[in-house]
């Protein structure tokens, strides 16, 4: 599903952000990004949800040579795209319904129109979102705002869910409800790719990861041993 | 509906703005209206100016009274099917006329008893769209003496017309492009607001028409928006307007008669078409979406 060889990156020629990352993930996959403050996570996060498009290297998606791929290719390879950024990125003079119910809308026929508002609904409820459905993302804390994205992208019923720091600004509760509800997205077939610092959720839900220092994979394992 | 609602956007973020669009199109609406409703009134008033020409058929002071009946057939044979009002104008109906501006004049004709027909010119009137050419034939039909004819009566009044209608059609095109202006500005202006949108419903798999339809529907719907108030507001003021342009001249009588029925409508269309204009031409957004 996802394919990285020599994948490389910079915004300057001396420094790269990445460098020559290659990495292979299977549908269903599970996949930790670890790494400090700019190791290069976010960086290619960003690039596998195709929010950045000029790189060197190759980058496979869904079978997609990104480099190659048009404007039609990206988009179905958007819609079938979940994307937490880490800025949250919601439209703030809609409300927590709206911002949600848009994402589904984008993502064409993935989510049966009748089933939209139950959907969204539930997801809600799980994320402890459902009394604020109604108020503009513009008024939410931002993790609220942060969970509101985690529930635009898991609404989507997305191939492959890409999540940038989606328990940073949360409580334990709430991050352990975020975490459960990828956990299931993924037990029912979702691909996840998950940055985050937080050494507990990876100890607890343990899963492959990759480690970066500097924009490299220093470490990669099947089974994080953190 | 999505798209609707991040199409009024702006009338949510920078509302000052938007409302000041909104009321300076509204006036330039306005202004549009009434020079088109100028430029298409003007040509009939213009056409109704140059068809009220008068003649006067002066009959030979020898010819018999009862030759009148065939120099009135002749007449009209001369005329054709043109709507002209003809009136034979005797001795006394000539002193009547005569009487309401020089009745010291008339008192003295009158005075002269049976010889005032001798005094007084017997003539035919004629009053409508009358041309030169029907001028000649009058001429030579038999018993009339002579044809005086008010040629281009109204000629400086119509030129003027001509020339204020071909100024309203200036000003009409001009006013509609003021507007287009102010729409494509107030689309850059708002390309910032559209930008943050745009990258999301991209990054969510929107098609480059999906991302950038809210911000081209946006003039749109201020045009069409101030159009159709404006279209409203003069349709109020209509009477209003034909009032002020009757003390101006008297010859603007019946302007603005059929304006009022049709302006709104007009106006509503004027609006859409600008904003259709301002759709396709509206600026990219800062963000370009692949």
């Amino acid at each position: 599903m996802i394919q990285l060889q020599s994948l490389s990156k910079g915004y300057s020629e001396r420094k790269r952000v990445l460098d020559h990352i290659s990495l292979d993930m299977k549908k269903g996959d599970f996949l930790y990004v670890l790494g400090g403050t700019g190791a290069g996570k976010s960086t290619l996060l960003r690039l596998l949800a195709t929010e950045e498009e000029t790189f060197s290297g190759r980058l496979n998606l869904f079978g997609y040579d990104l480099e190659r791929a048009n404007g039609s290719t990206l988009q179905a390879i958007r819609r079938s795209i979940g994307y937490v950024p880490q800025n949250v990125r919601l439209i703030p003079d809609f409300t927590v319904f709206e911002n949600v119910a848009l994402g589904v809308s984008l993502a064409g026929s993935r989510v049966a129109r009748a089933d939209v508002r139950s959907k969204i609904y539930e997801l809600l409820d799980r994320l402890q979102l459902m009394n604020l459905r109604d108020t503009l993302a513009s008024r939410l804390s931002g993790g609220e705002a942060q969970r509101v994205a985690i529930a635009r992208a898991l609404a989507r019923s997305p191939e492959l869910l890409i999540a940038d720091e989606p328990t940073g600004a949360q409580d334990f509760q709430n991050t352990w409800n975020v975490m459960d509800l990828l956990h299931r997205a993924n037990l029912s077939g979702t691909t996840i790719v998950l940055a985050t610092h937080d050494r507990e959720i990876v100890r607890k839900l343990r899963k492959r990861c990759a480690i970066l220092s500097h924009g490299k994979i220093m470490i990669e394992e099947a089974l994080c041993s953190l | 509906m999505f798209a609707l609602k991040l199409a009024l956007r702006p009338w949510r973020l920078q509302p000052l703005s938007q409302i000041l669009s909104f009321a300076t199109l509204g006036v330039l609406f306005l202004l549009a209206g009434f020079f088109a409703s100028l430029a298409t009134a003007l040509p009939e008033l213009r056409k109704g100016l140059e068809g009220d020409q008068i003649a006067s058929v002066f009959l030979d002071p020898a010819s018999e009274p009862a030759s009148l009946d065939t120099v009135r057939d002749q007449i009209r044979l001369s005329l054709g099917s043109s709507a002209v009002a003809v009136e034979y104008i005797d001795a006394d109906a000539f002193l009547n006329a005569v009487q309401q501006n020089q009745p010291d004049l008339a008192k003295e004709v009158a005075a002269l008893g049976n010889e005032k027909d001798w005094v007084t010119p017997r003539h035919f009137s004629l009053r409508g769209p009358i041309g030169e050419k029907v001028v000649e034939r009058l001429r030579t039909i038999p018993g009339v003496e002579s044809v005086s004819f008010s040629a281009r009566r109204f000629q400086p009044i119509v030129e003027n017309l001509s020339a204020i209608a071909w100024l309203s059609r200036v000003l009409f095109s001009a006013i509609t492009l003021a507007m287009l202006a102010v729409l494509i500005l107030l689309g850059r202006l708002n390309s910032g607001i559209f930008a943050e949108a745009e990258g999301i419903v991209s990054q969510m798999g929107g098609s480059p028409w999906q991302a950038r339809f809210p911000a081209r529907l946006n003039p749109i719907l201020l045009s069409s928006g101030a159009g159709l108030a404006a279209g409203l507001c003069f349709m109020k003021l209509s009477p209003w307007f034909a009032t002020k342009m009757v003390t101006l001249s008297p010859f603007f009588s019946g302007l603005g008669t059929t304006a009022p029925l049709v302006s709104a409508p007009l106006l509503l269309g004027l609006g859409l078409a600008v904003g259709l204009v301002a759709f396709f031409l509206s600026p990219r957004s800062e963000r370009a979406v692949r």
